[in-house]
């Protein structure tokens, strides 16, 4: 059975890329959002098995998205994507709870591996 | 802490060394598969996904060694070349032959980095050429000499391999992912315009005095969002640019004041040249731009901003990548031991986990830190080394780290916790606490008895992984291409081999010696025999005496009681000397002196077939050059030609591989460039309009044949023999009575050259005289076959090493020689009445042709017995491949190998004489020098 994601990504162009690359890996991408906000409502909505999340974004950040939904499910998978230079957002995020996270820019082998290893 | 490990110069040579050779290898496979695809693309066929992968995997180790080892060019070099070849295998990129050509260009810089490497010690070479051509096909452009001839002339020519198969799936998948790129950049140009639009619009509404706090931070998403989306479209100059932007607005969007005039300058700047490009792109000009003086305008500034810090502090650590120190359980500090007393309390189990974070991975201690909580969520870290603040980011080394680790999960539920991307599972070791406890003396005071040894042990404790770790770094970064192979300097096994051949004489010295021994014994015997025979008369005589004393007892006992005594003390001491002197116990030692004799024989026979075998390495090296050099010559000459090898299998020794480079390449020229046709010239005739030059090899005795033939034009003797005529090489009458093989073998002779027209390629002042003096020089022989019209074949023969040669061992004169067996044709049994001489010559007839019988003396400085004496003389008949001449000789002793001692300099000129060898006896054999005997005889 293929899992479910939810990107979350302000670029489009970024979620395109996330799309082609995890849908050739036989994920199914059931939801995408474009700010921290409707990553949260899709969560709920769609109650995906992963979710990849950006972090700089508008209206709500990657980082208040991740808490939130970790309070609505603690066993939340979320992979963050975002550059390098967002060390202390992304040190915040994984003790918040991420399980990963992917440095953009991005190799494809990098997407798939760390989505292969979050989803177990 | 951790322990800083510092490289030092040995160290890091040590690791060049062990780099260029394994680069070596992935350059081999590089080229190899490179020449493969060339040929696949060209006749419309897809290239193989796993050579794909090869190449990719060649250019990504190479990187990442040179990058662990600071080359720096090497590794830039060999990662655009990965990107291309990422790109290739991921189908997003067509793989053409101008991919091709751009991936040699690339190689061919590679390589002469490599080089540089190897003889400067650095990798400051020049690669701007190959970058900038690896940067125009990622960019999508045509490079700029494009191939068009080959290209359009291939399809052409109907292929047999079903085109209709292949074909059109390649050209489906490449504009599926023509329109997937396409796809990404219509995202890009779409999704950025609007991004430069909100930050204009901020922009100008800040310029206004309209501030918000929050335009900043939009500014500073925006610019990060750019970045980002450039990275997708791998445009690095907009990444580039709308990084330093981001950078400059990361610090100011904290100070929640507008930005000062020179700095909204500077940002209007940079986004007109974002938007510039970005219109360039909508417009299909896809050329990278060069955004450096902007870029540097940012970083002025971004050093001005700096001098008001307000950045992150960094994380200052020892740089101690690569290599955990192990945790001692026994050493743990305060803390460390109430965790493990806590894991104990909680009857888990504790584990000993390492983890290593790969070498490519940009926030090494992001994944440490990322795996730690992971950890810390399911169990107690009871100790984590290195602490992820003491890793180093910029490092890109892979580090190691080690967890001392207690979970109530089972064993196999660990794994799953450091299931992260970039991250490995090296080891995972349940600790046995019942065996562990007795190490830990005062479990009652854990504090003080675990902190004092912390403090103690811990330095030396660390000390050692260390090294561990390091090795088995090394060993992990081999593993992936099995390298099974080191490097050792040529002049240690030249002197294995010199000392292997010292011990095959020593035990031929050892036998003789034997030999001697028991001829030895077998005298003695006889002298045993002498004194048994002595004894026994002796004994007759104490008879006697006693018989002639008790008759003449009454003279009183006392002269005869000293006779007695005196025969007895003689017939004693001869039994004991004759016992002494038995030869039981000599026949028993000579016997097992035999038995070990022989087995050092076997030995050292063995001992130098090994020290042999390590100098034998594959042709295969000398000759995967040529695909490339054939190829290149055929570029530059216009024809069509392919390379076809056999038997690179064929293994001699590397000194001669290393000598044999020059000769063969300008073999391989002369064959692509004269001995074929030209293109129009092969299609007026019936052949294949590609070219063949075939290169192969094998095995033939204790020689290695090596054949370059072309299916050219072949080699036309009159025309040779004109020529040489012409150019005085050769007088009219000595080409009259020339065969034609003779004929051919005229172009061997100095100062020949069939070329026409001297081409860029032969025709170079080497001619085939060189060519020939170079492998007669390694004791091998040239041999030509060609037939007009169909081709010509050169056949080079060459013994498989230059140090050890079978020899028939011949007596002239008393002394020892010894013939190359090779060269040894047949032997026969001549009478007197059957030598005759033509005109001074002594000859015989050997069947159904004439033999003349060198006469040594007049060769080197040797006596021997004049033919025509009454007995029956042996001559052995010895060729060069072309003549034949005979040796008369005054004994046979028969073959043997024999080991090859060079001539000290002074006598290397002494014609007649290639060297010379140390016999069994200690006896001086020199070898006879059967070419210039043979010369010397015409």
């Amino acid at each position: 059975m293929s899992r479910k994601l939810l990107l979350v990504d302000d670029a489009p162009i970024i979620r395109l890329k996330l799309k082609n690359i995890l849908q050739a890996q036989n994920y199914e991408v059931v939801g995408e959002a474009n700010n921290g906000v409707e990553a949260i409502e899709k969560y709920k909505e769609l109650k995906p098995d992963l979710v990849t999340m950006d972090i700089v974004m508008p209206e709500k950040d990657g980082i208040e998205a991740l808490g939130d939904i970790l309070k609505i499910d603690s066993n939340a998978k979320v992979v963050m994507v975002t550059a390098i230079d967002q060390r202390d957002s992304l040190m915040k995020a994984i003790q918040l709870g991420a399980v990963d996270y992917i440095i953009k820019p991005f190799e494809d082998e990098r997407v798939i591996e760390a989505i292969n290893k979050a989803a177990g | 802490m951790a322990e800083s490990y510092e490289m030092s110069d040995d160290e890091k040579q040590e690791i060049i060394e062990e780099f260029l050779a394994e680069s070596d290898q992935y350059l081999q496979s590089l080229n190899d598969c490179l020449l493969k695809a060339e040929e696949l693309i060209k006749g419309g066929q897809t290239v193989e996904k796993d050579d794909i992968n090869l190449m990719f995997r060649a250019a990504h180790t190479i990187k990442g060694t040179a990058s662990f080892i600071d080359l720096t060019t090497i590794s830039h070099l060999t990662h655009e070349m990965e990107t291309v070849l990422d790109r290739i295998r991921n189908d997003q990129m067509d793989f053409t032959v101008e991919a091709i050509d751009v991936l040699f260009a690339a190689f061919d810089s590679l390589s002469a980095l490599l080089e540089r490497l190897k003889t400067e010690g650095d990798d400051q070479g020049d690669v701007s050429e190959s970058l900038e051509k690896i940067r125009q096909i990622l960019s999508g452009e045509a490079p700029a000499a494009a191939e068009e001839p080959v290209a359009a002339e291939k399809p052409a020519e109907p292929a047999v391999e079903e085109p209709q198969e292949v074909v059109p799936e390649e050209s489906e998948a490449s504009s599926e992912s023509d329109e997937e790129l396409e796809k990404y950049w219509a995202a890009f140009i779409e999704d950025t315009q609007q991004n430069i639009e909100r930050f204009d619009e901020i922009l100008l509404n800040m310029e206004k005095g309209d501030f918000k706090p929050d335009y900043l931070n939009e500014l500073f998403r925006i610019s990060h969002t750019i970045k980002g989306s450039s990275g997708i479209v791998k445009r690095r100059d907009l990444e580039m640019l709308s990084h330093k932007m981001e950078d400059i607005l990361s610090g100011m969007r904290e100070k929640e004041e507008p930005p000062a005039e020179h700095i909204t300058t500077l940002l209007f700047k940079g986004i007109d040249w974002i938007k510039e490009t970005v219109n360039e792109i909508q417009s299909g000009k896809r050329q990278e731009r060069d955004p450096g003086e902007l870029v540097q305008e940012f970083e002025k500034l971004l050093a001005a901003e700096a001098a008001s810090p307000a950045g992150a502090s960094e994380v200052s650590a020892p740089a101690d990548q690569g290599q955990a120190p192990a945790i001692d359980i026994n050493a743990l500090n305060s803390e460390q031991a109430i965790k493990l007393e806590e894991a104990r309390g909680l009857k888990q189990a504790v584990y000993n986990l390492t983890i290593a974070v790969s070498e490519k991975c940009p926030a090494k201690s992001m994944k440490a830190m990322l795996a730690k909580e992971r950890l810390s969520k399911e169990g107690i870290i009871i100790a984590m080394v290195p602490e992820e603040t003491a890793i180093d980011d910029s490092s890109t080394a892979k580090v190691s780290i080690q967890f001392l680790y207690s979970t109530s999960e089972s064993q196999e539920g660990i794994p799953a916790f450091v299931s992260i991307d970039e991250i490995e599972l090296v080891s995972l070791d349940k600790i046995d606490m019942a065996e562990e406890k007795p190490a830990e003396p005062a479990v009652a005071e854990p504090k003080a008895a675990a902190a004092a040894p912390a403090a103690a042990a811990k330095p030396q404790a660390a000390q050692k992984p260390v090294k561990k770790e390091a090795a088995k770094e090394k060993q992990s970064k081999s593993a992936p291409v099995e390298v099974t192979s080191m490097r050792v300097d040529v002049r240690k096994l030249d002197n294995l081999m010199n000392l292997a051949g010292e011990l095959v004489i020593t035990r031929a010295r050892f036998s003789q010696l034997l030999l001697e021994l028991r001829n030895e014994v077998s005298s003695t015997r006889q002298t045993i025999d002498k004194f048994r025979e002595i004894e026994n008369s002796l004994m007759g005589l104490k008879m006697k005496t006693a018989e002639t004393v008790s008759s003449a007892e009454a003279n009183g006992g006392q002269d005869r009681d000293e006779l007695k005594k005196m025969i007895e003390t003689i017939g004693q001491k001869f039994q004991d000397t004759s016992r002494q002197t038995s030869t039981k116990l000599i026949t028993e030692k000579i016997y097992n002196m035999d038995e070990a004799t022989r087995n050092l024989e076997k030995l050292s026979s063995d001992i130098q077939n090994g020290v042999m075998q390590t100098r034998m390495v594959p042709i295969e090296g000398v000759f995967s050059r040529f695909k490339r050099l054939v190829r290149d010559i055929a570029k530059e000459i216009k024809k069509d030609v392919k390379l076809d090898i056999y038997g690179e299998d064929t293994e001699l020794d590397k000194k001669i591989t290393d000598e044999l480079g020059d000769p063969l390449t300008h073999m391989i020229r002369n064959a692509v460039d004269h001995g074929l046709e030209n293109t129009e010239e092969r299609k007026a005739t019936d052949k294949p309009q590609q070219g063949t030059v075939t290169l192969g090899a094998m095995h033939k005795g204790n020689n290695i044949c090596i054949e370059i033939s072309d299916d050219g034009k072949g080699l036309d003797p009159d025309k040779i023999a004109n020529k040489a005529f012409e150019k005085e090489i050769i007088t009219e009458d000595a080409l009259e009575q020339m065969s034609d093989r003779e004929k051919m073998g005229l172009i061997f002779a100095p100062g020949f050259s069939t070329a026409e027209q001297v081409t860029g390629l032969s025709g170079r002042g080497v001619g085939m005289d060189v060519v020939k003096k170079m492998i007669e020089s390694l004791n091998g022989t040239v041999d030509i076959e060609s037939e007009m019209g169909q081709g010509t074949s050169f056949k080079l023969k060459i013994p498989l090493t230059l140090a050890i040669i079978q020899a028939l061992l011949v007596v002239i004169d008393n002394e020892v020689f010894a013939l190359p067996l090779e060269s040894v044709s047949e032997i026969v049994k001549v009478m007197p009445d059957e030598v005759y001489r033509i005109e001074g010559t002594a000859t015989i007839k050997l069947r159904d042709h004439t033999l003349s019988l060198v006469e040594l003396e007049k060769v080197i400085q040797i006596e021997q017995k004049k033919i025509g004496a009454d007995d029956e003389r042996r001559v052995v008949v010895i060729t060069d491949g072309e003549n034949q001449v005979g040796i008369c000789v005054d004994e046979l002793i028969g073959e043997d190998e024999i080991v090859i001692k060079s001539l000290p300099v002074h006598f290397t000129n002494v014609i007649g004489i290639s060297g010379a060898s140390i016999l069994g006896d200690g006896r001086i054999c020199l070898i006879l020098d059967v070419g210039a005997i043979i010369k010397e005889a015409q």
